[in-house]
């Protein structure tokens, strides 16, 4: 940018001109201009001016690193305005242009100008250390000054205590006083020998430096890195070469410990297990023999290519080691199955090295080892997985964790070897809760009414308070009652009534009022009967569950209400229930015990009329009805589930994904071999119904009877594969002729399972499997929606599967 | 990092007794209320190793990478002091100390 250019104008113009570039900081130009204009005439404001321009020039070229610049214009500014030439700012830029002698010389000066904003003693300390290898800056001090007084004591002590001249040493650092600019350095020089016969006093002496001085980031340096573990090898890499220099020597580090720390600046926190590998063993001199075998042996697993190197420094390893790290090895890198068959590779090693002394514990290795194996398959409960555990505990008993999965293992596929199990558990185990508790319900279920009492006494008598085994006690002695009933022995059952009710405390459990009134009407006491029921209709609170259950109770006992005995009814056939009942209903199913369950169907299938009129009503809800159908699906009762959902508002189930698959369950009777094509294509696309509208629940629910519904086709049509864990799907893994040989229900499955991941997948790729199967290219313009509706289409084709049915579903979608 | 055996300081083949022994004197230097990092440390590693079964599993399963800092710190324990060059230190400690100002006037 051009100044502006004037012949000669008036002195109040170059002020004006002047103080313009100064407010644009434009200090060069502003410089120039007054200096023009001073050539003609003095100008005390002009030459204020001036130095304005000076000093903001001085800092603009200073923050360019321009210090020798900087210091000729500050000095220009003192000069023109006699203001104090020592600012920190003018010794900062003297410091970083190495213009120590001018600082040196004017060191009275500058001492009195920066003690007030507390500089001029680390500036005299800095002066002094730069002394100490600079005669030059000396010879600028004032003959008297304390650096030129002492810097030579100082220097000799230094060259004394390299020689080992402790004496001397000693002699010279009493000469330096306390108000010594070399001061700490003294304290220094004392840590320093201090340390060779006792660090931690040494380094007690260093950290007395105090904190202001200018050598206590150096001395916190030496404190960190010389302490008894030695270097931080993290931040020891960092320091300048001849602080390492120092350190070095103060840590008496020798060739191998300096090639250790070169070498070790190589590493990175991000160094493969290679690079960390070699490292130890190229440098196993210096970390010692034993140390350098352990870290290499310890980091097998994760290198196991390093074996033979290994071995080939460190010798052999032992046969059951290297199955070990094997092992390990394949399962760092997900080759699980791989790892089982090395581990039970090593128990066979272990027992062909067994001497007779070993059998003890090489049994608990083995059994540990089998659990291990049984963890790796994911928990995974099927015979060939809970055969680890069984052998496991055949070789040691004691563990509760084995017993449990067998426990729970077996309890669908053999419930009988899950009972021994349970019963095994309890001898190792007497006071276990979980077992007693566990043990408490098959007794309860199978009818053994003595001994669920008695695992439920067990249980009360170490925790008074458990509520499950004092309800198991009540049904218990309810199910014994209607024993009683049923063969006539009615005083029996009333006591067994009795002691159910001393238990139920806060009289919560209607049957107990039931089966009393029950008692009562058998007995010829109607009136009393009646009553005891109307008490056991109040704690139910519903009517309709009070009739559920009364009529359980009646079915169960086989009385009719035919005959001399009439039973009361709590709801007429124009009962018309509530949402409570209905919620009530549903909570209510929940809680009853499987072995009521037929009678429970048959209490429901007179009911159904009524429970209907409910769920028709306006004001019950969607979520009501969910919790109805998931109750009734619990129970099992897919009759009255289809009766349910088949009265169901056509438009609510087509939004519902809930109340559509709790359709599908019910048609298909709760099994996903009885699955449809209509069915298992209308879930498909519920599921994507539940993806598009983020219901999490229908989703897992369908989710759920999928993955029951391909574990089910994979078990007829492909051999077990049980310690597979990956999920991996090839849609291409069958060609159209193997295709065409599959059955229907196969067909069904893979067309379902590409499906699935459809959902997954994002627009293009959608579009990109269209174009692999139709063998058509789509414009990339296409609506997900129209992609997903043609790739079904195409899918249907590929699978040979009828398209008929899915046509009102693309439509709805 | 150091091996739990280490770092409660029992030899590998340590009994059930010894190695509880050991925990509460660790616990006792350690309380969790000084230093509640260290204190679960010790913790872990005699929950690791506390009974037979466990050590059994701890030698054979175990797969914790071994630090190097630790490898290393073993062979960088100082030794004798080697006393520097009085310039090495001269030169030191000013190159400190200007550094130190020049970042303090900035």
């Amino acid at each position: 940018m051009k100044s502006p250019q004037s012949p000669s104008p008036p002195p109040d113009q170059h002020i004006t001109v002047a103080r313009q570039l100064l407010d644009g900081k434009r200090f060069k130009e502003a410089i120039a201009t007054c200096k023009e204009a001073l050539k003609s005439r003095p100008n005390p404001p002009l030459e204020q001016v001036l130095a304005q321009a000076y000093q903001g020039r001085a800092l603009e070229v200073a923050a360019k690193g321009m210090f020798p610049e900087a210091i000729v214009l500050w000095e220009n500014q003192a000069k023109i305005t006699g203001q104090a030439l020592w600012q920190p700012c003018y010794v900062n830029w003297l410091l970083a242009a190495g213009q120590y002698n001018k600082l040196a010389s004017q060191a009275d000066t500058l001492t009195a100008a920066l003690t007030p904003c507390g500089m001029a003693r680390p500036v005299l300390e800095t002066l002094a250390l730069l002394a100490l290898n600079d005669s030059k800056l000396l010879a600028q001090l004032p003959a008297d000054h304390p650096i030129v007084k002492h810097q030579p004591v100082l220097l000799k002590a230094l060259n004394a205590y390299t020689r080992r001249e402790d004496g001397v040493v000693e002699d010279c650092l009493q000469q330096i006083p306390s108000r010594s600019p070399y001061r700490e350095v003294r304290t220094l020089l004392k840590g320093l020998l201090t340390l060779e016969t006792d660090r931690s006093a040494g380094l007690a002496t260093l950290s007395r430096i105090a904190t202001d001085s200018v050598i206590h980031p150096l001395v916190e340096h030496l404190i960190r890195q010389t302490s008894e573990h030695g270097i931080d090898p993290r931040s020891y890499g960092q320091l300048e070469n001849k602080l390492q220099t120092l350190l070095n020597k103060l840590n008496g580090y020798g060739k191998h410990q300096l090639d250790l720390i070169r070498n070790l600046k190589k590493i990175n926190p991000d160094s493969s297990e290679r690079i960390l590998f070699e490292f130890a063993l190229n440098n196993r001199q210096a970390l010692g023999e034993e140390s350098a075998r352990r870290y290499c042996r310890a980091m097998l697993w994760a290198y196991p290519d390093g074996l033979k190197l290994y071995e080939r420094h460190f010798g052999a390893l032992p046969t059951l080691e290297k199955l070990r790290q094997k092992a390990l090895a394949l399962e760092s890198s997900l080759g699980l199955r791989d790892a089982i068959w090395v581990w039970q590779d090593y128990i066979v090693e272990l027992r062909r090295q067994q001497r007779d002394e070993d059998a003890a514990h090489n049994d608990l290795v083995e059994a540990i080892i089998q659990r291990y194996c049984f963890r790796l398959t994911g928990s995974n409960h099927s015979c060939r997985t809970l055969k680890f555990l069984i052998k496991s505990l055949e070789l040691d008993p004691l563990d509760k964790d084995s017993y449990s999965h067998l426990i729970s293992g077996l309890h669908k596929t053999d419930p009988k070897e899950s009972l021994a199990w349970l019963d095994k558990a309890l001898e190792h185990f007497p006071k276990d809760l979980d077992f007693l508790t566990q043990a408490m319900h098959a007794a309860t279920e199978r009818g053994a009414f003595k001994k669920a009492v008695g695992y439920a006494r067990a249980i009360l008598d170490i925790d008074s308070l458990n509520s499950t085994a004092r309800e198991c006690m009540i049904e218990s002695r309810l199910g014994h009652a209607r024993k009683q009933i049923q063969t006539g022995r009615l005083d029996l059952a009333q006591q067994e009534i009795a002691a159910a009710a001393d238990l139920d405390v806060h009289g919560r459990n209607s049957s107990i009022f039931y089966l009393g009134g029950i008692i009562a009407i058998l007995s010829g006491d109607a009136e009393r009967g009646n009553g005891l029921l109307q008490q056991g209709a109040s704690v139910d609170r519903s009517p309709l569950v009070a009739e559920l259950l009364f009529s359980i109770e009646r079915i169960e006992l086989g009385l009719t209400n035919r005959g001399k005995n009439k039973y009361p009814s709590f709801v007429d056939k124009k009962y018309q229930p509530d949402r409570a009942d209905l919620q009530a209903l549903a909570r209510k199913l929940a809680g009853i015990p499987k072995k009521l369950w037929p009678a429970l169907h048959k209490a429901l299938a007179t009911l159904q009329p009524v429970i209907l009129r409910g769920t028709k009503a306006k004001q019950t809800s969607e979520d009501d009805l969910i919790d109805l159908c998931q109750s009734l699906a619990a129970v099992e009762d897919y009759t009255c589930l289809r009766r349910i959902c088949k009265s169901f508002d056509y438009r609510m189930v087509m939004l519902s994904v809930t109340l559509g698959f709790y359709q599908v369950l019910a048609e298909c009777k709760g099994e996903p071999s009885r699955l449809g094509l209509a069915e298992a294509t209308r879930l498909a696309f519920l599921k994507m119904l539940a993806a598009n509208n983020n219901d999490v629940r229908g989703a897992k629910l369908i989710t759920q009877f999928m993955g029951r519904y391909y574990s089910g086709l994979s078990s007829t049509d492909e051999p077990e594969d049980e310690y597979d864990e990956s999920d991996e799907f090839d849609p291409d893994q069958f060609d159209a002729k193997q295709i065409r040989s599959f059955s229907e229900d196969k067909r069904l499955g893979l067309f379902l399972r590409e499906m699935t991941h459809i959902e997954y997948m994002s627009t293009s790729e959608i579009l990109a499997r269209l174009t692999a199967i139709s063998g058509r290219q789509f414009p990339s313009t296409m609506e997900r929606q129209d992609i997903i509706s043609e790739l079904i289409r195409n899918l249907m084709q590929k699978y040979h599967l009828d398209a008929a049915h899915l046509e009102e579903y693309i439509d709805f979608e | 990092m150091k091996t739990p055996f280490e770092l409660l300081e029992v030899p590998d083949e340590a009994d059930d007794a010894a190695i509880k022994k050991a925990y509460l004197r660790k616990v006792r230097e350690n309380p969790p209320e000084r230093d509640g990092a260290a204190f679960q440390a010790i913790r872990t590693a005699y929950e690791a190793i506390q009974t037979r079964p466990d050590r059994i599993r701890y030698a054979l399963f175990n797969r914790q990478s071994p630090e190097l800092s630790s490898l290393t710190a073993q062979a960088l324990q100082p030794g004798s002091v080697q006393r520097p060059e009085a310039k090495t230190v001269t030169t030191v400690l000013a190159e400190s100390a200007l550094a130190t100002l020049l970042h303090t006037l900035k």
